[in-house]
């Protein structure tokens, strides 16, 4: 079985963030009554900080974790 | 392969079978209407939905199934459980709220207001087809598994199954799926989890486990596009685009979990928590063994050219004694029940609300839907059951259920998508998307060259409906994507009053036209 390389992780943090950019376009642009105040800035951190958990989780599994 | 089970392990199975039994049943009490039945009143706070999501979406099979890739592939068994996240912010914003704010219980109920009769039919046979083959299909698995573990007969262990789940589901409906799923969800995390451990602790640490792995086993996500059995780019379509779509898009039970949140915050929140935190815990559950498994076969603890199918049955045979063992297969019974459960709960809305209420029986009171929708419930089950035999007898059933999702996902949940995010979508360019996307995906059982343009490299892998399997996902997201845009540049939108509450950038209006329907944080 080859050995896994980077581009995987480039593909998939491509297509997928694309997706999760217009995710995000349509949480700052949503006129939910809810989404006011704190609670809009909190849920936009929360998900900007999620797509970064995975896409650094996955970028340590494909470089650095492998070597160790 | 012999039974491995011992008395006390019989005995902790069956009483805990007998657990669930009188746990969800006892949730009957709460159950007046048909909202109680299928959204649990819509009282349950954010933590409750997500452990019952969790428990839905670890299946049956999920135990052997990703322990077998876990030892064949290493880390990237994990691909399946953590590619769900950029769908998140679609879900939040574009999905939810609408469904939530116009308390629709199924997507062909939604295909109805959005679109028209005819869209909803199409949807409405669609989904009940994939369901209703779901339900066999885990029961099927379920009693392979109970077959092999204890040495129950397939028919026998299937049987025992569902009986418990209809009888639950017929008393409790979506509150006693909610419940069972709480305890199940724990149970079973923790029974991965545990097994995982104990393989780490007895090869003498986490190091030690590490280094024992192959080096091509310690990557996160595939090579790119091979070998074609599994591989990085037809594991992204097939599973991170197309079916976590369906899942979180299509899939009747998970939308009645979320829509059974107290709030759209509450959903919200259950969501997140879900996909960010439970979702690797669980991808660690389902695959420990097939990592701890290569380990062992890397040491002498295990043979090199055991079966992977085997993997969790031997892992788990060896870390555990009598007892522990039982626990372990009670984790299994848990994760089929939770996963049955929701199918036949979601079966009966399907039923009860777009075939019996729309054409069958119009205008009646609430009781009777009530009692239809549990008498639903036990049929399903029968139903359900009644399809084992029929995938007892053939030996390719994975790989015809998987061509069978990916023939019903990619058209379904592009007009899912379409409707809730393109105001300009028209009822005709719905209808056409689920018929021509269907036939689209029908044309490449016969003519899998039609995917070759999609395949990123990859080789066909098989003839027929054998070939591309994984890409045929992409493929029919393309194909329903293209006909969806082009009928509707040449057909007519609905007005923008008619689709209050019924697309994303319309909840301010919906909520000031349904404020009885509506209700805010």
């Amino acid at each position: 079985m080859p050995v896994p390389t980077i581009w995987s992780w480039v593909y998939q943090y491509s297509v997928g963030g694309a997706i999760f950019l217009f995710g995000l376009y349509l949480a700052l642009r949503s006129d939910s009554p809810d989404m006011k105040g704190k609670y809009r800035v909190g849920i936009i951190l929360m998900l900007i900080g999620g797509f970064l958990f995975y896409a650094l989780l996955h970028l340590a599994f494909q470089t650095v974790m492998p070597r160790l | 392969m012999h039974a491995v089970g011992t008395s006390l392990d019989y005995a902790i199975i069956v009483g805990y079978m007998i657990f669930i039994l009188l746990f969800g049943s006892f949730f009957g009490r709460f159950v007046k209407t048909t909202k109680d039945f299928f959204l649990a009143g819509q009282r349950f706070t954010w933590w409750l939905v997500s452990f019952s999501a969790v428990a839905s979406l670890v299946g049956s099979y999920s135990f052997i199934k990703y322990s077998e890739a876990a030892y064949l592939y290493g880390l990237s068994s994990t691909q399946a459980y953590l590619n769900d996240f950029w769908w998140v912010p679609i879900w939040m914003f574009g999905w939810i709220p609408v469904v939530y704010y116009m308390r629709v219980t199924s997507i062909p109920e939604y295909m109805e207001i959005r679109h028209d009769a005819k869209t909803r039919m199409l949807a409405s046979l669609f989904l009940l087809l994939y369901m209703l083959m779901y339900v066999g299909m885990n029961l099927y698995t379920m009693g392979v598994a109970l077959n092999a573990l204890l040495g129950w007969p397939i028919l026998v262990a299937a049987l025992v199954v569902a009986v418990i789940v209809a009888i639950y589901c017929y008393i409790g409906g979506q509150t006693s799926v909610i419940m069972t799923d709480l305890v199940q969800a724990v149970f079973l995390l923790i029974a991965g989890i545990t097994i995982f451990f104990l393989g780490i602790s007895k090869i003498g640490g986490f190091s030690k486990f590490w280094h024992a792995l192959p080096y091509g086993h310690r990557f996160g996500l595939a090579y790119f596009n091979k070998p074609p059995e599994f591989n990085f780019v037809g594991v992204f379509w097939q599973d991170g685009i197309a079916n976590t779509a369906a899942f979180w898009f299509m899939n009747q039970g998970i939308m009645l979990r979320f829509m059974s949140a107290k709030s759209v915050r509450e959903a919200r929140k259950a969501m997140w928590f879900t996909v960010l935190l439970m979702m690797p815990i669980a991808a660690v559950a389902v695959s420990g063994a097939g990592w701890v498994g290569k380990a062992f076969s890397a040491v002498g603890i295990l043979p090199a050219d055991v079966s992977p199918k085997q993997i969790f049955v031997l892992v788990t045979n060896i870390l555990v004694g009598p007892g522990l063992f039982g626990f372990i297969m009670a984790a299994l019974v848990s994760a089929l029940m939770s996963t049955v459960d929701t199918l036949v709960n979601a079966i009966a809305a399907v039923w009860t609300n777009d075939f019996w209420k729309r054409y069958i029986k119009p205008g009646r009171d609430d009781k009777h839907y009530l009692l239809v929708g549990r008498i639903t419930s036990l049929i399903v089950a029968f139903v359900g059951l009644c399809l084992v035999p029929a995938f007892m007898k053939s030996k390719t059933i994975y790989v015809a259920h998987a061509t069978f999702t990916a023939a019903i996902t990619p058209p379904l949940v592009t007009v899912i998508l379409l409707s809730a995010l393109w105001r300009r979508f028209t009822p005709k360019a719905a209808f056409w998307t689920l018929l021509g996307g269907g036939i689209a995906i029908l044309i490449s059982f016969f003519v899998p060259d039609v995917i070759k343009p999609f395949s990123h490299g990859m080789e066909p892998g098989g003839h027929f409906i054998g070939a591309y399997k994984y890409m045929r996902a992409l493929y029919g997201l393309v194909a329903s994507f293209a006909i969806g845009i082009i009928v509707t540049f040449f057909t007519k939108p609905k007005s923008a009053e008619e689709l209050i509450g019924l697309t994303w950038g319309t909840e301010k209006p919906a909520v000031e036209t349904f404020k009885e329907k509506v209700k805010l944080p």
